[in-house]
């Protein structure tokens, strides 16, 4: 295949994906090597300057997404918000778990002074985390992990975009 | 369902005592106690005079202020006995759980930042309960490194190397004739240390010891006592004091 049809092919898939798709399972598809892959998705999204489309790297792979100046007009045709905005509570909650994952309930109540559990079943009912687990100790409580869909939610592409935690700042 | 009301939107007292500091204007690291204790429970006498609940983290909070106010007040008493040492500032704790949240709030806005941003581009709108729900989180052996899992992994394959396969123990080591053997020990003694219980025994042997010994306990014929953490074990028999009190 020459690297015209390569970009060809990694268009569609991107496009038919129902989440986003990363280089490494791009080039498994396709047999090519990530690098390559991330090379030809850079030509596409150049190819796409002055289109409605691009492509975003989110929650570890590549996502087609309409440009953020089209968001005014898609806005009015009335689709229902994909993801609804959070309360502060739950973004803090998820903010603690983000960085101190995996953390439990009361660890997480330490951090914030509140009582925490309607913002956690929140955050579980949306899938932005998820249990990873059981801590050893007293009454093995349930430890908290944050999941792809956090990511997405944020449209981060990986936990190394969060801002880096100085220490005592 | 409930009604949830909000009137300043705090998240709980250190959200509140952040903001106070802010408006105060002052050190986090020298807080005033005296001045925002006052003003921290002018908050909660307005919320009073509301006839709103206040949520019992805030009234945890006021105690804990006033605790500290009167332990600044207080002379402070010269160290007895003791070398000299650096006196702990009592606000030190308060200032670094305050400190830790003010960190989280910031990462809160700007994860409110991001979906803001992020709201702004559209997919196809293709049904998102597909959506990846596998946890990102990448620390399976916490603060590990490889190196002490090597160092575990051989541990557990010398072991495994000296060690028969375990379902021998049963075969070899009938756990009944273990239990004679302890049985046979405590005759006419008081009590019996475990360590000696188990000299020279073979790993299998101190298995079998070891359930032997538990098996008594069930059975309400010994009990186990430890002096201290690591201490010495010992094995006491309950038949023995029942002959001696007789």
């Amino acid at each position: 295949m020459t690297l015209a049809e390569a970009r060809v092919i990694i268009e569609g898939l991107i496009f038919a994906a129902e989440k986003p798709l990363s280089a490494k399972e791009i080039g498994e598809i396709m047999e090519l090597d990530p690098s390559t892959v991330d090379a030809l998705v850079e030509e596409i999204r150049k190819k796409h300057a002055d289109g409605a489309l691009t492509i975003r790297l989110v929650a570890g792979g590549y996502q087609m997404v309409t440009k953020p100046e089209l968001a005014p007009w898609i806005e009015q045709l009335g689709r229902p918000v994909v993801h609804a905005p959070l309360s502060t509570a739950a973004t803090e909650t998820l903010a603690i778990i983000a960085y101190e994952q995996p953390i439990t309930r009361a660890e997480i109540e330490q951090i914030r002074g509140v009582r925490s559990d309607s913002a956690l079943s929140n955050l579980l009912e949306r899938g932005l985390i998820c249990e990873v687990g059981r801590k050893e100790g007293p009454g093995r409580p349930i430890l908290y992990g944050v999941t792809e869909k956090f990511l997405e939610h944020f449209g981060l592409a990986g936990l190394d975009e969060l801002p880096l935690k100085s220490i005592g700042q | 369902m409930g009604y949830v009301v909000k009137l300043e939107v705090y998240q709980g007292p250190f959200d509140l005592l952040l903001d106070l500091i802010a408006k105060n204007e002052v050190d986090i690291w020298d807080i005033p106690i005296a001045v925002i204790t006052e003003q921290y429970l002018e908050y909660l006498y307005s919320l009073q005079e509301k006839d709103l609940a206040i949520a019992g983290e805030f009234l945890v909070m006021a105690s804990t202020l006033i605790r500290l106010k009167s332990r600044l007040l207080l002379p402070q008493q010269p160290a007895q006995g003791e070398e000299e040492q650096e006196e702990e500032d009592p606000r030190r704790e308060l200032v670094e759980q305050l400190l830790r949240y003010k960190f989280f709030k910031e990462t809160a806005q700007f994860l409110e930042e991001c979906y803001r941003a992020a709201s702004r581009y559209y997919t196809k709108g293709q049904s998102l309960e597909v959506y990846n729900l596998k946890p990102i989180y990448a620390r399976p052996v916490g603060d590990l490194t490889l190196d002490d899992l090597r160092e575990v992994y051989g541990h557990l394959r010398a072991e495994q190397e000296k060690e028969a396969p375990v379902h021998e123990i049963f075969s070899r080591m009938p756990i009944q004739e273990r239990i004679a053997l302890v049985r046979l020990r405590l005759v006419g003694t008081p009590r019996l240390s475990f360590r000696a219980l188990l000299k020279d025994c073979t790993p299998s042997e101190i298995v079998g010891t070891f359930l032997a010994i538990l098996e008594l306990v069930r059975l309400g014929e010994i009990r186990v006592v430890q002096s201290g953490l690591f201490g010495e074990i010992s094995i006491q028999s309950y038949l023995w004091e029942v002959e001696v009190n007789s």
